[in-house]
């Protein structure tokens, strides 16, 4: 359940999100575009786009695991709700209802869970794929030609589904920006935002938990990066 | 007599003919399956060279020369037979069977185009495969881009 304002408590400028949730959101970000650009690019550039895709599996895997067991503001037991809360909210940003949320707020929320599924998808379909000239995904030597041929098939395909869903991202961004005149953009860089400091929950990063995590991404990361290509 | 000779020597030639073709599954089924495994064979001397460029095995100067040389002899190829007017993956019979566009039969002027691309890749690889890992990185990814340039233009892209 995400938290909403109490009416008449004073504003200050309160953290909301820790710092290993910033740097994986600004990675991420110029991660996908970068796999977005090599991926058309092709070549030798393909080496890249590989590398870059292990590095998202490591940061998904990351995040999901943050989400577990991260500060409060970045687990999702406090912004995930249902899709229809999700979409309710969208349609009270537009008649002026909506409130802000001290984390994601629900068609945040509803963004987050569609990038994470896409971008998995996205990965999962790579592992497989082959060009059937000099490239081959990671997984592939484990795979029947009729998985690969699909792999392939749907990494084609979600790269616009992925560009359309990056778009609306940004356009979300801007729209909270400079129309509803929150300063998420900000609030994602110094990790504050303007918010009653009552009420605000204390982000505490646990260093143990999240050098675990960090190992267990990296270790996967690191497997990926041992298979043949 | 030579009349009762021609009529059966006739028969027997529709009989034959009939005969090889009927034994198919599909339509251009020898020729289909020519083509394939001649693709085959150029994707396996573009694996053994590709894993040498991605360091998955060591360079070996003389393996990498060989193969580049199998890899233009393939290119200098006459494979005219394996690829017949009506074996393209436009009728329902062929879909699943090749990714052959019908593009390839209707625009030849490009074609062999991709075609000279390709030969001449192979040509200045088989040159260049033995003289270290960097000439063959460099001269194996003008292949590449020749292969994928066919690709782009005349197979189904999944």
């Amino acid at each position: 359940m995400s938290d909403k304002f109490e009416h008449d408590l004073p504003i200050r400028m309160v953290t909301v999100w820790d710092l290993p949730i910033r740097i994986f959101h600004w990675l991420i970000s110029f991660n996908v575009i970068f796999l977005l650009v090599t991926g058309n690019i092709g070549g030798d550039w393909i080496l890249w786009h590989i590398r870059a895709a292990y590095l998202l599996s490591g940061l998904i895997i990351f995040r999901i695991l943050w989400g577990i067991k991260g500060s409060y503001y970045a687990r999702f037991s406090s912004f995930i709700v249902s899709p229809i809360k999700g979409f309710t909210y969208l349609k009270q940003i537009f008649s002026g209802e909506a409130e802000p949320h001290y984390q994601h707020n629900p068609a945040g929320a509803l963004m987050v869970l569609v990038l994470m599924i896409a971008l998995s998808t996205q990965f999962l379909a790579g592992t497989v794929i082959t060009d059937d000239i000099m490239w081959y995904g990671p997984f592939y030597q484990w795979v029947s030609g009729a998985l690969a041929e699909m792999g392939t098939a749907l990494h084609h395909q979600m790269e616009w589904v992925l560009i359309g869903l990056v778009i609306l991202h940004i356009a979300a961004v801007m729209f909270h920006q400079f129309w509803l005149k929150e300063k998420i953009i900000q609030a994602m860089i110094h990790g504050k935002k303007h918010r009653q400091e009552q009420s605000a929950k204390p982000v505490v990063v646990n260093r143990l938990v999240l050098i675990g995590i960090l190992v267990l991404s990296g270790i996967w990361v690191y497997w990926l990066w041992g298979l043949p290509i | 007599m030579i009349r009762i000779f021609t009529l059966a020597l006739s028969a027997f030639a529709i009989l034959f003919s009939v005969g090889v073709h009927a034994a198919e599954k599909f339509p251009f089924e020898n020729e289909i399956n020519a083509r394939k495994s001649f693709m085959q064979v150029n994707k396996f001397n573009l694996m053994l060279l590709g894993s040498m460029v991605k360091g998955v095995r060591d360079y070996d100067a003389d393996l990498a020369k060989a193969t580049a040389a199998n890899m233009h002899l393939a290119a200098q190829m006459n494979n005219a037979g394996m690829w017949p007017k009506g074996s393209d993956n436009s009728s329902s019979e062929l879909k699943e069977h090749t990714d052959a566009l019908i593009d390839a039969w209707r625009d030849y002027e490009t074609l062999a185009q991709k075609q000279k691309a390709w030969l001449d890749a192979t040509d200045s690889l088989a040159e260049n495969a033995g003289n270290g890992i960097d000439a063959l990185k460099k001269s194996l990814g003008a292949v590449g881009k020749s292969c994928k340039g066919c690709h782009d233009d005349f197979k189904q892209q999944k």
